[in-house]
């Protein structure tokens, strides 16, 4: 069976902590607790009627040269960077920090992903193209569940091609 | 010098297949028989495998902090790992070392930061 390695990433309070629990425990929690260092899970998916073990590392805070340290992203083939749709500074220097986390880990497949899709409407949704430096690839609620299954269907069947 | 009955500490050795060689502490919730299938267990470990049997004896310890685990004892703990030739086979020593009074600060610091930087920038979007 095909095991991959997916690191959540992005800035504080956008979701991350929220996407890993409701992707391992269908659980959601509005309380926030502040993540310090790095919890790790696994699950099983089926991508096109293959098995995949995701092992999915929630990391604290923001990807900054001296804060998240280069080690928790050593043999990681997916990522996750995760952006608040409600806020601004969350995907400011998006463009930035993938080209960062591209020279720790280039051949990473990254997907964008803005989460909390619940709290705008589908116009101000449709609006964020413009305002976000890099393609959108999926648009999530880890408090409704919205599209989370789909995120991880997508991130995998990319990293299933790529190990294929 | 890590003292091996330290509380609070927990050393392993396991093999390039992720298989448990021998192990003495007071982190693991459960005791792990040898040969045990530490990647199965971890999947922290499971994940870090690959990148661990590409250590060599003269590299620095690799290390991952501030880890929490359900197969640990409720905590924050280092992790680091090296290479170590053991009876004629090279193995893996991972050595747990808790810190949860230190993380533990440093969460409810980083919290306080957190929420006054979201709650700044909710405020300046809305203006
Ligand atoms: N409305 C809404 N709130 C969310 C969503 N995801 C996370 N939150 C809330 O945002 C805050 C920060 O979430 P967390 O997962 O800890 O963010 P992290 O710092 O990126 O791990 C918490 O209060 C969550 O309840 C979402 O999809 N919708
Ligand atoms: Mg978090």
């Amino acid at each position: 069976m095909i095991s991959k390695k997916v690191i959540l990433t992005g800035s504080f309070g956008v979701g991350k902590t929220s996407l890993f629990n409701q992707f391992i425990y269908s659980k959601f929690s509005e309380k926030y607790l502040t993540t310090i260092g790095v919890k790790v899970n696994k699950r099983l998916i089926e991508v096109d009627g293959q098995e995949l073990n995701i092992l999915l590392w929630d990391i604290a805070g923001e990807i900054k040269q001296d804060k998240v340290p280069v080690n928790y992203f050593a043999g990681a083939e997916g990522i996750l960077y995760v952006f608040d749709v409600t806020r601004k500074q969350t995907y400011d220097n998006i463009e930035q920090e993938i080209e960062y986390i591209k020279t720790l880990i280039p051949h990473a497949v990254i997907k964008i992903v803005g989460n909390k899709s619940d709290l705008l409407d589908q116009a101000a949704l449709d609006a964020l193209t413009q305002h976000v430096d890099v393609p959108i690839d999926c648009l999530t609620s880890a408090k409704t569940g919205d599209n989370v299954e789909q995120l991880f269907e997508i991130l995998g069947r990319e990293l299933i091609h790529i190990s294929a | 010098m890590i003292r091996l009955n330290a509380k609070g500490t927990q050393v392993t050795l396991f093999n390039e297949r992720g298989l448990l060689q021998s192990t003495a502490g007071d982190v693991f919730k459960e005791p792990y028989q040898i040969g045990s299938d530490l990647c199965t267990v971890f999947p922290l470990l499971g994940s870090l495998l690959p990148t661990l049997v590409e250590l060599t004896i003269s590299d620095a310890p690799f290390h991952i902090d501030a880890v929490e685990g359900s197969v640990l004892q409720d905590g924050i703990y280092d992790l680091s790992f090296e290479r170590v030739p053991i009876n004629g086979e090279l193995l893996i020593m991972w050595v747990i070392h808790e810190r949860s009074e230190y993380y533990t600060k440093l969460r409810k610091a980083q919290q306080r930061y957190n929420e006054e930087e979201i709650l700044r920038q909710q405020k300046g979007e809305s203006s």
